[in-house]
């Protein structure tokens, strides 16, 4: 394998141990300078929260797997695992906003793990990238709307965007194909919520069911832009 | 050996997901016993499995599954010999046919029909499989994964009986020798009896059929293994690992010359 994630506690094993179908979930969270302070607190109980409820459902904790990507600096914090064996550390807020290169990351690790699913005959479902930010990208994003586009198109992955009070939602609105989401002040916790129930139910559809894309949360203070 | 002892079971459940949304069954079963124009006895059976996206998979499941054990059941009474494959590939075609009208008469396009379709063809001594789409044959001992089915890159796609290539997708197997068990499970229960990743039986549970169904009463039902089958497949543990409907018909056919 390549040298690349700094946290990799997934492996071969785990596929030849635990065969059933598997739904790979990338999520890709701000955590720059403007996150500081109740805004990552809030992050970080979200995701703590994410992987107690996703725990919770037996079938999703062995089909749904988790990778956490965040920027400032690009960081691969989580490789791809099952929520079992996902180990999110506590984020801190720090640096800049270089959300095409934490996108462009974030597909590059969905096109291995399914590399590896395949060579281990695991049957997988379409993966999910899920980007949360507060605010302006600080890098050359065009490169990361145009890989999500193509991606969309050729049904590689389902990319969505979701905005907090001060997101560039200009920006989101060309680098996701799918209206972006805008969460109304900072209740993450609900958000990562509904994105549990979310992976939950996709992790079991059918054959034949039409693709499960979340459905949009007109309760939790989520609205679309 | 012109009159083949068999017995069979059979069981099927609604899914969870199903149940949740107060959506039909739409996994059909079809078995039939024919007398062949050869003298034989012969087994067809079918299970279909109607695609969830289909406003009338269910009725598209049902029509599939009887209409290709009703052309075999045609077939074999009038063609002395029979060219097996032949008359398999042809019940195929007569499924998707009887399918294709269904939808003309109610006027909706095929899709809303939409089924995959396992079927096998048996005396004993020779098999045919056919399918389309998910879902597993299984025969044995030693058990064995009879075709491997085309699948599409993710474990929500498949192939249908109702697609416009629907005949690029046919897969076909010729038995030339004598089994003792066959049994055809829809995609619901697939992944529960067949370790995915190497397309392996899960021997403990084929076992089990096998013994139950050589002590039922020769050409008949083994109605105990069928309820026990029945109470499996609506068990937690079966409910547990999948939303989807499920269907198993397991015919066993060894030990029964006459």
């Amino acid at each position: 394998m390549d040298a690349m994630p700094q946290r990799t506690n997934t492996s071969f094993d785990d596929l030849v141990l635990n065969p059933e179908r598997r739904l790979p979930c990338v999520i890709v969270a701000d955590r720059s300078t403007s996150m500081t302070g109740e805004a990552i607190r809030q992050l970080n109980q979200g995701l703590a929260l994410f992987q107690r409820d996703l725990s919770s459902d037996l079938v999703a904790m062995k089909r749904v797997e988790v990778a956490l990507v965040t920027f400032g600096p690009v960081v691969v914090m989580q490789d791809f695992a099952t929520i079992d064996r996902v180990n999110f550390p506590n984020l801190t807020a720090d640096n800049e906003t270089p959300m095409g290169e934490a996108v462009l990351r974030a597909l590059d690790l969905v096109e291995s793990r399914k590399q590896i699913y395949r060579t281990q005959g695991v049957p997988y479902y379409r993966p999910w990238i899920f980007m949360l930010t507060d605010g302006c990208p600080t890098d050359d994003w065009h490169a990361a709307a145009a890989a999500i586009a193509k991606a969309e198109r050729d049904k590689k992955v389902v990319f969505f965007a979701l905005g907090v009070e001060g997101a560039d939602f200009t920006a989101l609105k060309q680098l996701s194909v799918r209206p972006p989401l805008k969460l109304e002040g900072l209740d993450y916790p609900s958000l990562f919520l509904w994105l549990s129930a979310s992976l939950r139910s996709g992790s079991k559809t059918q054959v034949g069911a039409a693709y499960s894309t979340p459905s949009m949360p007109r309760t939790l203070g989520v609205s679309s832009t | 050996m012109t009159n083949q002892a068999f017995t069979w079971a059979a069981a099927q459940a609604t899914g969870n997901a199903h149940i949740a949304e107060a959506l039909p069954l739409q996994d059909a079963m079809a078995f039939r016993v024919i007398q062949g124009a050869d003298g034989k006895t012969w087994i067809a059976a079918a299970v279909a499995d109607g695609a969830g996206s289909a406003p009338l998979a269910d009725k598209g499941a049902r029509a599939a599954s009887a209409a290709f054990v009703g052309a075999l059941a045609h077939a074999l009474k009038y063609i002395p010999k029979p060219d097996l494959p032949r008359i398999v590939i042809n019940a195929v075609a007569t499924a998707r046919i009887v399918v294709e009208r269904l939808a003309h008469a109610r006027d909706v396009p095929i899709e809303h029909l939409s089924t995959t379709l396992l079927g096998c063809l048996t005396r004993g001594d020779e098999t045919l499989v056919v399918q389309i789409g998910d879902g597993a044959i299984v025969v044995g001992p030693p058990w064995l994964v009879a075709l491997t089915p085309q699948r599409g890159e993710y474990a929500n796609t498949t192939r249908f009986l109702t697609e416009p290539d629907w005949r690029e997708h046919i897969e076909v197997g010729h038995i030339a020798a004598p089994i003792g068990t066959i049994v055809l499970v829809t995609d619901g229960l697939e992944e529960l009896v067949v370790t995915p990743a190497r397309l392996q039986p899960h021997g403990a549970f084929f076992e089990r059929l096998r013994t139950e169904l050589r002590q039922a009463e020769p050409h008949s039902e083994a109605a105990a293994l069928s309820a026990w089958l029945a109470g499996f497949l609506d068990s937690p543990a079966v409910r547990s690992r999948t939303d989807d409907d499920t269907s198993i018909i397991a015919i066993q056919l060894e030990g029964a010359t006459s």
